[in-house]
């Protein structure tokens, strides 16, 4: 048995592609019924964001049930079937395993590193148990994801630099203030990024947020939707003085802050920092008030700058992450080769309990034990027996079934039945 | 030998900071808080050791004064990581541990014969008070120096190695405030008590008084600097350039004083 992906992502497929094939989670019930009709398809799992569609399916024979795989998602999405291959990728055995742990370490995102994606790869496994298409094999894989991906979040500093501009203004906002919790920001302008930004800022937990904008009503729509109060824009600059972060994003055409409304605001501050983010373009700011102590004017493209540096930071701690990415795979492979000696340790016992109730029984008739106290009794006495006899020998043959080692036979029986020179 | 083994701890708790500040890893962190216990508890013991051997608390020597001055950086340091968790003051911190320690060795430290130990409750106030406010008020100068380069880093829109390891402008303003604070308070207690102490024993003003005149200077500079800072919202950048005077004002009380002014 082996693990084999038919899937498409951001890379592959645009998005109109990646909308058709979007799978709503009402007709995951159906899907997996579909899936698993197929006699060689034993498990499966689905994976449906909004960057990425991807079926799981375990099986022994992958390419004739990755076709039959593709043939349900053309249906199921009425797609031309070529258009489908022409967006699909397909990896089959060690690298559709691999596949899997990149995907959930973020490491195939379109924003590499972002943590959502490991929770809706979570999301996945427990829908395919729910659906009854996880067995031993799809469950194991997602113990060995789950326990690779911490480690990655853990070890690697793959999701520690933001990497957009809101939350790359959110990062140095804490390495001015450190925490937010006792920090007050005033934004400037109502419109996406702005909102965008508020968001950012409630989720560092920021003390307080004060929206200015020309039409006021907007400003009250997205003060109410963070949490925060709304001024006039004829009002703002008495805001200043309590403003430890200055968000502005405007489409005026000239300064809304110049180097002279900060002077006297750093005075009445007692010089306490302030840091303002410049988004707008035209800019808001005028950049003068960069040049007056303890106010730090960060603009777009400065932001942009933060962005890019963090995406290489990020690549590089990629080269970790797939370090043990790659152990992670090489452990669940350990598993899926210790797993190949079960039918034969199962065959084992099973040979030796008939072999054992055979005995019994002519045991039981040639000394007419008819007590079923006693028979009781011979019946421990052997299971015990038998029991002594095969723990050293299925021990070792579960230990030994992952490596790659060839012995001779007489080596094998000494090794498996530990068997002193 | 004890304080050979001090210097040593406090060269690789140095090192490993020092790596931490280029690497990043905890594990580097780790090392260095225990080089400098390590460092701290030997420094105890040569202090205690040398306190055996003379019959009496080592106190009469530069070199004496150095070493005490090196345990209680370390051991403010350790204090401070406690409770702030900012290990990057060692940075700074312990290279004034290992030149102060490397002026011990180099330093002629025996009692004079006629020593009979601290005479005085009011210099068993003094010593340890002025050396304690004196290593808070190097702490807020390294403070002030990390400030000054975090906020170089942020105005330049710098993104390197300061930018990422040191801590955020407002704990290091916070962390320099609080060693300000403290440091005034046991310097003032220290200097009143040498002051009550000379009055006590007025034939030795002649030799300390140069000493005393430039502790008060030091007080004066540093109270300044606490006062602004607390109420009138003196600039970071303002407390770092003073800090350093103060700094700087330390060092001729200790040194300049005792090698040109034979204080």
């Amino acid at each position: 048995m082996q693990l084999a992906v038919v899937g498409l992502n951001h890379n592959t497929a645009p998005v109109e592609v990646r909308e058709t094939l979007a799978v709503a989670e009402a007709v995951l019930e159906e899907l997996y019924g579909d899936i698993l009709q197929n006699d060689r398809i034993y498990e499966a799992m689905v994976i449906s964001t909004c960057n990425r569609v991807e079926y799981y399916i375990v099986t022994d024979d992958f390419l004739c049930n990755v076709d039959s795989v593709l043939k349900i998602i053309a249906e199921q999405c009425k797609i031309d079937r070529s258009i489908l291959q022409k967006y699909t990728y397909i990896h089959c055995g060690e690298e559709s395993v691999r596949h899997i742990f990149r995907v959930a370490g973020g490491l195939d995102s379109l924003v590499m590193g972002e943590p959502q994606i490991f929770g809706q790869v979570k999301d996945a496994f427990e829908n395919s148990r729910k659906f009854g298409a996880a067995k031993t094999f799809i469950r194991k894989l997602e113990e060995f994801v789950i326990k690779t991906t911490k480690k990655v979040r853990t070890n690697t500093g793959i999701g520690d630099n933001p990497v957009s501009v809101s939350s790359a203004a959110v990062e140095l906002a804490s390495k001015i203030f450190g925490s937010l919790e006792d920090k007050h920001a005033l934004v400037v302008g109502a419109g996406e990024m702005c909102e965008i930004a508020c968001k950012h800022l409630r989720g560092a937990d920021i003390g307080g947020i004060t929206v200015t904008n020309r039409t006021f009503e907007k400003a009250e729509k997205l003060a109410a939707e963070v949490g925060g109060k709304a001024v006039p824009l004829d009002q703002f600059r008495e805001e200043l003085s309590h403003a430890d972060i200055v968000l502005s994003s405007t489409g005026a055409s000239g300064y809304m802050i110049e180097a002279a409304d900060i002077k006297p605001v750093m005075i009445k501050r007692k010089h306490k920092p302030m840091f303002f983010i410049d988004i707008a373009v035209p800019r808001d700011i005028d950049p003068a008030v960069a040049d007056i102590e303890n106010a730090y004017v960060y603009d777009i493209d400065d932001l942009k700058a933060v962005v890019e540096s963090n995406k290489k930071l990020r690549q590089k701690e990629a080269v970790k992450a797939m370090e043990y990415i790659e152990t992670g795979v090489a452990d669940f492979y350990r598993w899926v080769e210790s797993m190949k000696i079960v039918p034969v340790i199962k065959a084992l016992r099973e040979s030796f309990d008939e072999k054992r109730m055979l005995e019994l029984d002519r045991f039981c008739d040639k000394f007419k034990v008819a007590d079923a106290g006693e028979r009781r009794k011979l019946e421990y006495l052997l299971s015990a027996f038998m029991n002594k006899v095969l723990h050293t020998p299925l021990n070792n043959l579960k230990d030994l079934a992952p490596g790659k080692e060839r012995y001779s036979l007489d080596e094998a029986v000494k090794i498996i039945f530990d068997l002193k020179e | 030998m004890h304080f050979d083994f001090a210097l040593g701890a406090a060269i690789l708790a140095f090192i490993h900071i020092t790596l931490y500040l280029f690497l990043g890893s905890r594990y580097l962190q780790h090392l260095t808080n225990l080089f400098a216990v390590l460092a701290f508890l030997l420094f105890m013991g040569s202090i205690a050791t040398h306190w055996k051997h003379f019959g009496h608390f080592p106190s009469y020597s530069l070199g004496d004064l150095f070493a005490m001055v090196s345990m209680t950086l370390t051991l403010i340091y350790l204090i401070l990581f406690m409770k702030y968790r900012r290990p990057l003051l060692g940075l700074f911190i312990f290279p004034i541990v290992i030149i102060l320690g490397a002026l011990v060795l180099v330093l002629p430290s025996a009692a004079p014969k006629d020593a009979a130990g601290i005479s005085s409750i009011w210099l068993l106030i003094h010593l340890p008070f002025t050396v304690i406010g004196t290593a808070f008020f190097m702490f807020a100068t390294v403070a002030s120096i990390m400030y000054f380069l975090q906020e170089r880093e942020l105005k330049r829109k710098n993104f390197g190695i300061i930018f990422k390891r040191f801590p955020p402008l407002n704990q290091i303003d916070r962390l320099t405030a609080v060693n300000l604070i403290l440091g005034f308070y046991f310097f003032s207690v220290g200097l009143i008590s040498g002051f009550v102490w000379m009055i006590y024993e007025p034939e030795r003003i002649g030799s300390i008084l140069p000493k005393m005149i430039f502790a008060v200077i030091t007080w004066v500079i540093f109270g300044l600097i606490t006062y602004l800072k607390k109420y009138r919202g003196m600039t970071p950048r303002s407390t770092a350039y003073s800090t350093l005077a103060g700094f700087i004002s330390v060092v001729v009380t200790y040194a300049g004083v005792a090698f040109f002014l034979m204080g």
